[in-house]
């Protein structure tokens, strides 16, 4: 396999983690404040001062996420070699 | 000394520190390869810091506009702005790889360059550039009043000179008249000299003041108001339980429908502006990438999080406000000293120099390298794509400096429609391209023309439901003056999004498959061959 063949495959991984990560988090974010946000009239149900459908809906999955990006960033995806660049076709006639 | 003279003083250092960041930049992309590629691209050099901070959508809205509608709307701008919990792993880990890679491949500097390379197709490069001018010039009109409006608020005021007395243009006062000249003449300056490197830079250096001022900002409102327990309960006293509660108070500002909307439109729609794939070309390598991901996501939360809590808290602090787009300024000069206050005030206006520096290397790459370049003369030389390129940036930046002076009414609809725009041309193509062997020339043609035409066509229905039924209001999103059509209530970047998608894979697999050797050097087995060799 040469080099696009192996980096097209390994962004192609990159891509598939991050869609899943994507749909789990808006499903969940939105899911979460769709039942529990849109209930103007109530009393706010506070949580160290804050709505507690922000702390459950929005805060939580917010740490899961950044956690999850670090973990992803610096032990999970794979380094590759992206290859020489190679000059522009008609880069400027004396540069 | 007023309260505006330590921040007419922090903007002065500003704007000094962006002059000394063009020499250096210049510096730098004169020690590279060949002269197009150091001004529009850096040379490939972005590293961490560079990516982290200024490869997403971050402009002067992020510290003025943002902070007035949490103070207006309350607690759902929490849920508004929740998928920049996204923001990192979709804008690096999904496009970065292939784009980092199909740009070396290619040697495109620009991002028409990389379409017409990818899908050997002239045309479709001519058409991204045309797109590219026509999108980023209307964004780039707002972001000159932007700079114009802080500078006129902290102009001393002169006598017969930034008074009622002075020049008067259009609708414009004197002192807005003199800190759009001021403006002008300092970003155009450092952007001719530094190029992309310099707009990089000085994005750079206002996220860090950015997230300097956010982090004074928020301890001083949190202790000032007494806690977000007692902000929670100033809102819901002044603006009723819709503060504390989605869709927001006094108006459907995010139903569900919306909601689901921005959180595809931060994410998603932020990975198709041109200004973020760019830089996805521009990166060293892999690592690069990958701490930046890890940087990105740090700062986001250290960001977006303390400004909600930060703009909760001013409800407890001030009083009423008849203008909420004035709370960030009003709050910094209440809770801190004034010293400290010019530090927070220098961050927006850092942020939207970056961003107009970078609007003007994007259409001066589109002018010079991807129209003048490619179609007219190819073979010109160096000093010739120099001088152009310097010039390109004078003449845009004394258009959109006029253009300024008779903005149209309806200028922050047409910057929405901008970023909307612009996703929805780009992205798609852009996936395709990197993604998927069986995309098409006529393919990516149909997804990038789709895409812009729904967003023309929501937006045309707007415009129409305004000029012909004064007062129309579909009662969802910002309160403004100006509303799209929200069709089953979803934002139309979204349908602009879904239809590029549609048309693109339909015009795809409808018409006959690209050559082997089109593709194989993207897809595998064929290695690149450079223009010399």
């Amino acid at each position: 396999m040469n080099r696009s063949a192996e980096i097209l495959k390994s962004s192609r991984r990159d891509a598939r983690f991050v869609a899943g990560m994507w749909a789990t988090c808006c499903l969940y974010t939105v899911g979460y404040c769709g039942l529990f946000a849109y209930q103007p009239g109530s009393a706010p149900d506070l949580l160290f001062g804050i709505p507690s459908w922000v702390v459950w809906g929005i805060l939580a999955p917010w740490m899961f996420a950044t956690a999850v990006t670090c973990w992803y960033a610096l032990g999970a995806m794979k380094d590759e070699d992206l290859g020489e660049d190679h000059a522009a076709p008609d880069e400027g006639a004396d540069g | 000394m007023d309260n505006t003279t330590p921040a007419l003083l922090g903007l002065v250092l500003l704007m000094a520190a962006s002059m000394a960041i063009g020499v250096a930049a210049n510096k730098a992309t004169e020690a590279g390869g060949g002269f197009l590629k150091g001004f529009f691209l850096g040379n490939r050099s972005l590293g961490s810091w560079s990516m982290a901070l200024t490869a997403t959508v971050m402009s002067g809205g992020t510290f003025m506009g943002f902070p007035s509608l949490i103070y207006s709307y309350g607690w759902v701008l929490a849920l508004w702005i929740a998928s920049y919990m996204m923001v990192p792993l979709c804008s690096f880990a999904v496009l970065g790889k292939r784009m980092g890679q199909l740009s070396r491949l290619t040697g495109a500097i620009t991002l028409p360059d990389l379409l017409r390379e990818r899908f050997r197709s002239p045309a479709l490069g001519m058409g991204a550039s045309f797109l590219i001018i026509f999108i980023l010039a209307f964004s780039l009109i707002a972001q000159f009043k932007g700079g114009a409006i802080i500078l006129q608020a902290v102009l001393p005021t002169i006598p017969g000179v930034t008074d009622s007395a002075g020049i008067h243009i259009a609708d414009k006062s004197p002192a807005f008249i003199y800190g759009l000249i001021v403006f002008t003449i300092v970003v155009v300056s450092y952007t001719v000299y530094g190029g992309f490197l310099a707009a990089v830079w000085t994005d750079l250096f206002q996220s860090v003041l950015m997230a300097i001022g956010v982090l004074i900002l928020f301890p001083l409102a949190l202790m000032k108001s007494g806690g977000l327990a007692a902000a929670t309960a100033a809102g819901v006293e002044q603006v009723g339980s819709g503060f504390a509660f989605a869709p927001g108070a006094n108006r459907e500002f995010l139903p569900v429908t919306l909601a689901a909307s921005f959180f595809m439109m931060w994410s998603i729609a932020g990975m198709g502006q041109p200004a973020s794939l760019v830089r996805m070309m521009a990166f060293r390598d892999t690592k690069t990438l990958r701490h930046a991901m890890f940087l990105l996501a740090i700062y986001n939360t250290l960001i977006y999080l303390p400004l909600v809590f930060t703009f909760i808290c001013a409800r407890a602090i001030l009083k009423p406000l008849d203008r909420p787009d004035e709370v960030m300024p009003t709050l910094a000069l209440t809770v801190a000293n004034p010293w400290v206050a010019g530090l927070i005030l220098a961050a927006p206006f850092g942020a939207v120099m970056a961003t107009v520096s970078g609007f003007l290397v994007q259409i001066s790459s589109a002018v010079v390298q991807d129209l003048y370049h490619r179609f007219i003369n190819p073979h010109a030389p160096e000093r010739t794509l120099r001088l152009l390129s310097q010039w390109s940036i004078i003449l845009i930046g004394a258009i959109a400096a006029f253009a300024t002076l008779h903005s149209p009414k309806f200028l922050q609809a047409i910057v929405v429609f901008a970023g909307g725009a612009a996703a929805s041309a780009f992205l798609v193509p852009s996936v395709m391209g990197a993604f998927w062997s069986r995309a098409t020339r006529q393919g990516a043609m149909a997804a990038m023309w789709t895409g812009m035409w729904t967003m023309l066509v929501f937006y045309g229905h707007g415009w129409y439901m305004n000029a012909f039924h004064p007062g129309y209001d579909p009662g969802i999103g910002e309160k403004g003056s100006f509303y799209p059509f929200y069709l089953f209530g979803v934002a139309p970047y979204v349908w602009g999004l879904i239809f590029s998608a549609i048309s693109g894979v339909v015009v795809s697999l409808m018409t006959p498959p690209p050559e082997t050797q089109d593709v194989e050097l993207f897809f595998g087995t064929a290695e690149p061959q450079s223009a010399s060799g």
